[in-house]
């Protein structure tokens, strides 16, 4: 009986070790890993949020129609919007197949001094009528706010 | 006329479930007879709508939303569970499929344990064709139909996407048969090692499964999505994960429970934890409520009924669990020193990982539910979690075959510890040589991958012969083997790898890594469904040509998508972007050199073999007993 119950603690603490290593190392690597999103009018809007400088954060929105400029040198320029404030991007590297102008997007980056986005990630999504849900989120908040609520 | 036909089977099937739910509780053997005619409903309903799509028929909404008269046959066939009814239907199919291998694989087990077994299967079944009935019906019609419909995601028109699904499904629904099995022997409280034996076959049966799913997965992403990776801890990803990792711990505490009476709660507590998450799994994907490459537009209503039932059936789980688990008796108790111990061990790391990898995949979730702002956790956070846990369960791993069961001593596999280390030395050394100068990280991806290796070796020394070894002896030597090789597969294609991207005109040439990639221009190329610019890339080493590649970039005028197909000869990889200005002469590609990733996709086909041959091998062993 004494030695069952010797195992039985030694069990208990092995797995308290465990889950306690896994929530330490968990939380610290979630504190210094996760990125944030932010609409466009988080950045710029009324209630300016200043996002961290030490790490990429991503932003999404819909391409603003007409926007999309691509140079010579294989950068891409574009605006995105969330129908009340827009940030221009630039973006280097190959654009998923589904990047097109009125698409939701969203990308991973920094802002610079002049506001400009740029960005080295770029998500658009497999399938046609998919948005993202951030990006959905964003837009259903400015719609409210100018009063127009969208269905 | 084929899609009532469908959606009467299905109706059947539902009407029949509640017969089989009601006749085994009271244990009679109608139930397995109701669970025989149930599987065959639903495989006529899923035929019936492979059938409309053969055909192509429009008046069906599913067809007309999903498919083509143009899309080739296979694809035709394989766009049956490329979209949401569709999947469900399979996933419904598979469950009850399952339900009737049940019956006719369990002639020789305790009655009641299976009739009981079988409600629980029933009523997952049911729920699962309320859900498919009332808002997920893949055959209803359309009116007036359209004059073609609106063809298959073009990403998805493909061989390795083509059978990821029903693999994956194999292995999720697979866990069904643990889960339900454990659920009714905890509510008769009875239950011995017995029981173990039961169960392997299914664990492994699923585990395989999903693992091979998971690896198709992986390759299709790799050549496919052009972006030169091969796992991003996707959301999606994390979510097949999971329950192979808890399938994985489980697989092992059978052994250790058969073997040896023990860890009996454990079982049942990872049996129900396996299917849990494979519901979640499932789920998560199907409810649209994941941001991820792979997510797909979904109704809200949907989500909402398809969380319910995640919830049910995995909180019901563990809740019999609770109020039953103490009837239980606990098992042998096994010296700290053992190969008991070393599973135990080795689950504990697993069910960590898992953990780790549940929190970052669900915490977005949880922050953006409670309104508390839209993050994402992305591979940093899985690298830096994921990794440290792995080493020791590694270094672990290949000392456990060495240790003998109940108490070992140290002292007689000293011997063996020191020739496996000599030897994964001498393996890492000589990857050290060639691949001088690299990251710290990929030595000790390297010494890992090779200890796994040698010690796979020495296990088979040890035994001191070669024939008349059991085929799960053999299928535990490749799998552990093969993950060795995978992970020395991984060292290549994540820490060695080399990236570049580069705008490209006729005649420019570039290096990589020893390779001078020449582009000789592009091609209008017209396929069976779609049109292409496929380009002209001579490879060539010190002068002489290696290969020739044709990435393609392709549009699919019927869906208006376009994709890109990637070209890959080896450890070179090529991805055509986009043109960068409109003379279509100029195009942003991309190149990757991996090293050794054909050992990853070797490592995880003979993980699949392993699973096989364990497979074969407890199969022949029950047929023995008999």
């Amino acid at each position: 009986m004494h030695k069952k119950q010797k195992h039985k603690i030694a069990g208990i603490l092995l797995i308290m070790l465990g889950v306690g290593t896994a929530i330490a190392l968990s939380l610290t690597a979630l504190n210094q890993t996760v990125s944030f999103f932010y609409s466009p009018s988080d950045l710029l809007g009324e209630n300016k949020i200043i996002p961290p400088s030490n790490r990429p954060f991503r932003m999404g929105g819909l391409v603003v129609e007409g926007s999309i400029d691509k140079k010579p040198d294989g950068k891409i320029y574009f605006t995105i919007t969330d129908n009340a404030n827009n940030i221009d991007v630039i973006y280097s590297g190959i654009t998923p197949d589904l990047f097109k102008e009125g698409q939701g997007v969203v990308v991973t980056g920094n802002l610079n001094d002049d506001n400009i986005f740029i960005a080295t990630g770029l998500l658009s999504k497999h399938d046609e009528n998919y948005m993202p849900p951030e990006v959905k989120k964003s837009l259903e908040k400015t719609a409210i706010e100018k009063g127009h609520p969208t269905k | 006329m084929i899609a009532e036909f469908g959606h009467f089977c299905l109706i059947l099937a539902g009407i029949i479930l509640l017969l089989q739910i009601y006749y085994s509780f009271k244990t009679s053997e109608i139930a397995s007879r109701a669970a025989i005619a149930v599987s065959a409903l639903s495989i006529a309903a899923f035929l019936s709508l492979i059938a409309a799509y053969v055909i192509t028929d429009l008046t069906v909404l599913n067809v007309a939303e999903n498919s083509h008269t143009q899309k080739p046959l296979l694809y035709k066939i394989t766009g049956v569970w490329g979209n949401h009814e569709g999947s469900m239907l399979l996933w419904l199919t598979i469950l009850t499929m399952y339900s009737a291998a049940m019956v006719i694989f369990s002639r020789n087990i305790d009655r009641k344990l299976l009739l009981r077994a079988l409600s629980i299967q029933a009523l997952i079944a049911f729920g699962l064709i309320i859900y498919i009935l009332s808002v997920s019906n893949p055959f209803e019609r359309l009116f007036p139909p359209p004059i073609n419909g609106n063809g298959l995601n073009p990403l998805l028109q493909d061989l390795g996407l083509a059978f990821h699904p029903p693999l994956l499904y194999l292995g999720y629904v697979g866990f069904s048969v643990a889960y339900s099995f454990s659920i009714s022997a905890l509510i008769s409280g009875k239950i011995n090692r017995n029981f173990a034996k039961i169960l392997r076959p299914w664990v492994i049966f699923a585990w395989t499964n999903l693992g091979a799913g998971i690896a198709l997965g992986s390759w299709w992403a790799y050549y496919e999505l052009g972006w030169g990776g091969w796992w991003f801890w996707d959301p999606v990803e994390n979510a097949s994960l999971l329950p192979w990792l808890v399938g994985t711990a489980l697989l092992h505490s059978l052994i250790v429970m058969e073997k040896r009476g023990s860890l009996i709660k454990w079982v049942i507590f990872l049996s129900i934890t396996s299917f849990a998450l494979s519901l979640l799994g499932t789920f998560l994907v199907r409810s649209g409520i994941l941001t991820s490459v792979h997510a797909f537009a979904v109704d809200p209503a949907r989500g909402v009924f398809i969380l319910s039932l995640l919830f049910i059936y995995s909180i019901g789980g563990f809740l019999i669990y609770g109020l039953r688990s103490h009837l239980i008796k606990s098992g042998k108790a096994f010296s700290p020193i053992s190969r008991e111990s070393s599973m135990v061990i080795n689950n504990l790391f697993l069910i960590t990982a898992a953990a780790t990898i549940l929190i970052g995949t669900i915490y977005p979730l949880i922050m953006s539910a409670l309104d508390l702002g839209q993050i994402s956790v992305g591979a940093p956070y899985f690298n830096s979690t994921f990794v440290p846990l792995m080493i020791p369960m590694i270094v672990l791993m290949g000392i456990g075959g060495f240790l003998q069961w109940k108490k070992a001593e140290i002292s007689s596999i000293k011997s063996h510890i020191l020739i496996s280390f000599l030897l994964s030395s001498l393996i890492t050394g000589i990857y050290g040589y060639i691949y001088y100068g690299a990251p710290i990280m990929a030595f000790i991806g390297f010494a890992l991958g090779a200890w796994l290796i040698a010690t796979s070796l020495i296990d088979i020394f040890k035994k001191g012969r070669i024939t008349g070894l059991p085929l799960s002896f053999w299928g535990m030597i490749i799998a552990h083997a093969a993950l060795g090789i995978a992970i020395i597969g991984m060292v290549g294609a994540s820490i060695l790898a080399i990236e570049k991207t580069e705008i490209m005109y006729k005649g420019k040439t570039v290096d990589l890594s020893g390779y001078e990639i020449e582009f000789t221009g592009t091609k209008i190329n017209i396929g069976p469904n779609y049109n292409s610019d496929k380009a002209d890339i001579i490879v060539k080493k010190d002068g002489e040509i290696v290969t020739i590649l044709h990435p393609e970039k392709r549009i699919y005028p019927s869906e208006e998508q376009s994709t890109t197909e990637t070209a890959i000869d080896g450890n070179i990889y090529v991805a055509l972007g986009n043109p960068v200005d409109d003379s279509g002469n100029k195009w942003l590609i991309r190149l990757y050199y991996h090293p050794l990733i054909q050992m990853l996709w070797l490592g995880f086909v003979l993980i699949t073999i392993g699973g096989v041959l364990s497979f074969i091998g407890r199969i022949k062993s029950i047929g023995k007993t008999k």
